[in-house]
Parts: C-alpha cells; structure tokens; sequence
C-alpha cells in the first residue's frame, strides 16, 4: 500500500470538512464547519486559506473558481475537493486517531471520553 | 447568510481591502469577507485578523529562492559589495547590505502580489522598478538614520541601473511559472488539453531560444570589441575564449534545443508520443547544461581571471570577481535542474496516460 502523506491536527480537522462539505466546501462554509470541529479550540479565516494552500500544494485538495453569486458582490467561490491522495491521509489519520483511542481507553477506563469532554 | 443578501461592505472600505489582497486570491478572498459582512468595523477587523495569514500564503507559494539569489546577488555586487578592486581591507559588503535587503524586500513582495492573469513585459519592468525605488528608499532612510552609510552617489547609480537590468531580465524569464499547481486544469489526456499544452511549450521554447541566441551575440560583440582594443595578450586570449563558447552555445541551441512540431491533427496516442519525446529531448538538454552552457564559458573566466591579476598586481579582487561568476553558475545550473525535473513529472503523467490507453 502506497505511504499516505503525514497530516497535522490542523490538517485534519480541515481535510475532513472538506470532506463532510462536499460541493458545499469553500472557505466561509469550510471555516465554520473547521471551528465546530475544533471546539472549544478558536480557529481563524486566515489560518484555514494558509491550510487549505498547503494542502492543495501537496495536492491533497485541488480547488476551482465558482460563478459569481450576488450574495458575495458578484464575487466567486474558491470551491475546494477532496483528492484521492487526501482521502488516503485523512483514513490513515482516522485509524491512528482511533488506535490512540483504543489505547487510552486500556489505561484510562472506558468512560474517559465523557468524563474529559465534561472538563 | 440570508440577511447579507442585502447588507453590503461600504465600497470604500471593499476598495481599501482589494488593494491589500494579492491579486491571485483577491476574488474568493473578497467574496468570502463579503458573505461574511455584518458591519464595516467587524469587516474591517474581519480583513485585519485575515490578511496576514493571506499574504504570507501567497509570500509562500510565490517565493522561489533560487530566483530571488539571482535578483539579490547580482544586486550586491553592483552595489559594490564586491569593494572596489584597489581596495582591498574595505568593509564595502556592509555598506552594500541595506540597498540588497530592499531589492529583496521588493522581489518577495512583488511576486505575491504579481497578477497570476497578466504576464507582461510591463509586469517585469513594474518588478524592476519596484526593485531599484526599494534600494533608493534604503538609501534614504539611511541618509537620516546613519549618514556614513550612504552609498556614493555614481556607486547607487550604477547599482540601480544594474539592479534595474537584472531584475528585468530575470522576471522577463520566469512570469507566470508561478502561482496554483495546476491540478485538475493541465489535462494532457484530451486532445484540447494537449494542443493547449503543446501550443505553450513550443512557445516556450522559442522565446528561450531566441533569448539564449541574442544573449550570445551580444557577448559575442562586447568582447569582439574588448578583443580589439584590449590592453595585454592574456585578457585577450580570455576574450577570444569568451566568444568561442557563446558561439558554441548559439550552435548547441540553435541545433539540439529546436523544438520541433507535434503533429495535433492525428491520433491522440501519436501525439501524445511525439510530445513525450520532445519533452525528453528538453529534459536531457537541461539535464546537461553544466557542459554545453558553463564548461564552454569556464576556461575564458580563468584567463580573465588571471588577465585581471596580472595587469592590477593584486589577485583579490579578480578572485572575489571569479567567485561571484562561480556562485551564479551554481545558481544556474540548480535552475536547470529544477526545470528539468518538472518536465520528468510532465513526461511521466504522459507515460502513465499512454499506458492506460494501451
């Protein structure tokens, strides 16, 4: 099996709006689905462009413009998808993420989940 | 978003922001903060929290350090950071610092904020210009701040005709080699795609040809004169050599670096071969620039060199000299090898393409 490309938190939380977006993924609709995701944490405008440029670099994302809509003053969307070679890494980073998981669970107790969202 | 349908930013305030956004994401950039829009203070904050994250994107994807060694050292030896040749104990490289910062400055700034539509000529003298007033701004601010750092005024002046010339030619090459990967765009599996694609390349190629042609002549004429009138034998021994391997590189890409046509008018598979074998042929003349482009010009730079030391008795300086022409070899030669291996992605996705159609 081809290595998938190494992903950070940041990386992730936003490869899987992406995701989860589908034809709807551009960046206000990315950036609000990125801050549900990444609660309570804050995360900025800026910082999902700047991702989401390092992402479609390593092509892991590609992006095309969209037709102009007036709700946007006749501006276009930089409408964002998901490449094979992006879904790749976000799996591989879905199965670390649940093997750390697992992990926790063993040490932690079954219950860890619930009791650290409550803090 | 419903109520934003009638709610637009103030078109001062969506002008003022424009202007801050680099061109190559000014659209979906301006869109999104007017989707977004509530009021011109959360609008203004809105841009104020996301332009440094957009412009230091755009700075990433634009830079190139390569080419910006190419604008930056050249500009400090016409600086005079190289010193002047009698003298030899000088500290000329600080006082040649600021006005290269600036240059640097301008070039890094330029290119992010370069339109990713409008390659022109205009653009490359907008680059250069923007360059040289860089410089000069150093220069003043300097003449308030630490007056014994200012340059001579015929040193500026030379270094920004010099600045202005490299900075030119050298933006002149690249345009519009940056900017987005163009992912799903460069289709070379339809028959418009390949035509778009060939139709480039071969454009390309010309223009680099007849660039590298005129560039060799044009050493061929400076140091034909310099020949002429030169002072002692060993500088114009240098000077014949020089000639000799500009011509050999005029006749290297007048004969190897053609690029011959790709018939578009027939099969796609053929075509698509054809292209393949003329990107190869490319390849491998970028692959090999060290022996047909650098080796031919090397043994005129030794006597030259050499020319220089014996007629000044003092080697330093014609080595500092030989030093910087090594230094933009180097810079050279990586240049190539980048561009080659671009084209080894192109010719490996054509590969892949032709596989599938068998």
């Amino acid at each position: 099996m081809a290595r998938s490309e190494a992903l950070g938190t940041f990386e992730q939380l936003v490869l899987t709006a992406v995701l989860a977006l589908g034809d709807r993924a551009y960046g206000v609709t990315i950036h609000a689905r990125v801050k549900e995701l990444a609660h309570p944490r804050n995360a900025s405008l800026g910082a999902v462009y700047v991702t989401l440029d390092r992402l479609e670099d390593k092509r892991l994302v590609s992006s095309r413009l969209s037709d102009p809509t007036p709700e946007r003053g006749g501006r276009a969307k930089r409408c964002y998808r998901l490449e094979a070679a992006g879904e790749r890494a976000l799996r591989d980073a879905a199965l670390a993420s649940q093997r750390m998981s697992a992990a926790l669970t063993d040490v932690w107790g079954t219950k860890w989940e619930r009791r650290w969202q409550k803090v | 978003m419903a109520e934003s349908l009638n709610v637009k930013p103030p078109p001062w305030l969506e002008f003022l922001v424009s202007r801050l956004v680099p061109p190559a994401c000014r659209e979906h950039v301006l869109g999104d903060f007017s989707e977004r829009y509530t009021s011109p203070l959360q609008y203004a904050a809105d841009a104020l929290r996301t332009l440094p994250f957009v412009i230091a994107g755009q700075i990433r994807r634009t830079s190139d350090s390569l080419r910006l060694l190419m604008c930056v050292i050249p500009a400090f030896v016409f600086f005079g950071g190289l010193g002047r040749p009698d003298d030899v104990d000088s500290v000329a490289w600080l006082h040649a610092l600021p006005p290269t910062i600036g240059v640097a400055i301008a070039v890094v700034l330029r290119s992010a904020y370069r339109s990713p539509d409008n390659a022109s000529s205009r653009q490359a003298v907008a680059d250069a210009a923007a360059a040289v007033a860089c410089a000069l701004l150093s220069q003043a601010a300097l003449a308030t701040i630490h007056p014994q750092w200012v340059l001579a005024p015929l040193t500026v002046l030379g270094g920004s005709v010099g600045t202005f010339v490299t900075v030119f030619a050298l933006r002149s090459v690249s345009s519009g080699s940056d900017l987005r990967p163009a992912l799903a765009t460069d289709d070379l599996t339809s028959i418009d795609g390949l035509v778009r694609d060939v139709r480039q390349f071969e454009r390309r190629i010309r223009e680099r040809n007849r660039r590298e042609v005129l560039a060799g002549l044009f050493v061929v004429v400076g140091f034909g004169a310099y020949l002429w009138r030169g002072p002692e034998l060993v500088s114009r021994i240098g000077c014949g050599l020089a000639m000799t391997g500009a011509l050999f590189i005029i006749y290297r890409i007048r004969t190897r670096g053609v690029a011959h046509p790709v018939p578009t008018d027939g099969a796609l598979s053929a075509a698509m071969a054809v292209y393949r074998r003329e990107l190869e042929r490319q390849r491998d003349l970028l692959r090999t620039v060290t022996w047909w482009y650098l080796l031919p010009l090397l043994p005129s730079m030794v006597v030259l060199t050499l020319g220089q030391a014996i007629t000044r008795s003092q080697p330093a300086p014609a080595l500092r000299g030989f030093g910087f022409v090594l230094l933009i070899g180097a810079l050279i030669r990586q240049l190539n090898q980048r561009a080659a291996r671009k084209l080894q992605h192109k010719i490996d996705r054509l590969t892949a393409a032709l596989e599938n159609q068998e």
